[in-house]
């Protein structure tokens, strides 16, 4: 099976990969929410060029205000971005829980397919 | 993926030649099943019992929540496709099976893609190239090399055809878990250098995966199936290997 390189090594769009996961969809594959769906707003504990954990918003049970923290091996990336949720990130802005489940909610109901 | 790379001892070794000898029996025997009209999920059932029949444990069932046993990935998807009764083969495809298992705790991985029916012959000829190129990348495996070495040889023989080089996915090294460091592309990257230097006794999977279009990939909604982003067919071939002192050792290959 082959192995999803995530970084940005083999990728020429974005050469500082530190905020570049934030504001993509994911969702848990491991522990007691397994197959629940987030927003990435946060990547902790970079080894090289990879975060070894992210934090995770649904605006529900995980709140901006205390995302959860989950390894990077414990969760599944899927192929869509927020860019919106993104841009605030990127700007340091807080994003209220009410855009959260407004973004989850278009993802589940869009159920296509988004470029990396 | 866990952290080290290790260096396997003879025993441990031994017990990867099982598993990948079962691996490789389990993909000869889906090539006799790769028919017009099967169902991805009939071989899926059918690679499960073949596996278990054979003293093994199907290493893609429920890995990070994957729904099946093997991968089953037709014409323009690249990897990891998700068997289902709804997808029958037909006349013209290609269809990439990908199979792991695990013997007595250590793991075998490989994929071969086979056409059905008959094939244009430019896709027949993707295919061709993506098995050479697994072997004059596997070639380079060996100790004092390094995964640069690996990476050239794929992507040069891809690139004399005009193909493209899938990057966002990549071969991995295995051994007690399916996916252990080093990462091993298959395109150089000059930011990355030469890569981890190769040791005999180094355990990796090797695996070409090589467009008609594209190197770029897009993946679905249900976070796995992967596809070429121009909608141009993909092949993929891999082997678990050992790196030799002076030529690579081919586990998953069975005559």
């Amino acid at each position: 099976m082959a192995f999803e390189e995530v970084s940005s090594t083999f990728s020429d769009s974005e050469p500082d990969r530190k905020g570049s996961f934030t504001g993509r969809y994911a969702v848990s594959v491991a522990g007691h929410d397994a197959g629940r769906l987030y927003v990435i707003v946060g990547e902790e504990g970079f080894s090289g060029m990879q975060p070894q954990s992210f934090l995770l918003c649904d605006g529900r049970t995980h709140r901006f205000s205390a995302p959860k923290r989950k390894k990077r091996r414990h969760v599944r990336l899927l192929g869509g971005r927020d860019e919106a949720i993104a841009a605030l990130l990127a700007q340091g802005s807080p994003v209220d829980d009410s855009v959260l489940i407004h973004s989850l909610r278009c993802f589940k109901g869009s159920g296509g397919e988004t470029d990396f | 993926m866990s952290e080290r790379i290790t260096i396997k001892s003879q025993s441990q070794l031994d017990k990867m030649r099982v598993a990948g000898r079962l691996v490789g029996e389990t993909l000869n025997y889906l090539e006799g099943l790769v028919k017009v009209g099967i169902t991805t999920y009939e071989l899926d059932r059918e690679a499960e019992a073949f596996i278990r029949k054979n003293g093994g444990i199907p290493s893609f069932l429920n890995y990070e929540g994957f729904p099946a046993s093997i991968c089953t990935s037709i014409n323009e998807v690249v990897v990891h496709g998700i068997p289902s009764k709804k997808v029958k083969l037909k006349e013209g495809d290609i269809v990439s099976i990908d199979c792991g298992a695990i013997v007595d705790g250590w793991h075998g991985d490989a994929a071969r893609t086979f056409l059905v029916g008959e094939v244009k012959p430019e896709v027949q000829k993707l295919v061709k190239v993506t098995e050479e190129c697994f072997f004059l990348g596997a070639e380079q495996a060996i100790a004092g090399n390094h995964l640069v070495d690996i990476a050239r040889a794929v992507e040069t023989h891809a690139k004399e055809y005009g193909y493209g080089v899938v990057r966002d996915m990549v071969g991995h090294g295995i051994g007690c878990n399916m996916h252990e460091p080093p990462e091993v592309p298959n395109y150089v990257d000059p930011r990355m250098g030469r890569g981890v230097r190769l040791y005999e006794g180094m355990t990796i999977a090797i695996e070409p995966m090589i467009t008609l279009g594209t190197w770029r990939i897009k993946i679905a909604a249900d976070g796995w199936t992967c596809t070429t982003a121009d909608g141009s067919p993909a092949s993929h071939y891999e082997n678990t290997i050992i790196v030799g002192k002076n030529s690579p050792e081919v586990l998953t290959l069975v005559k």
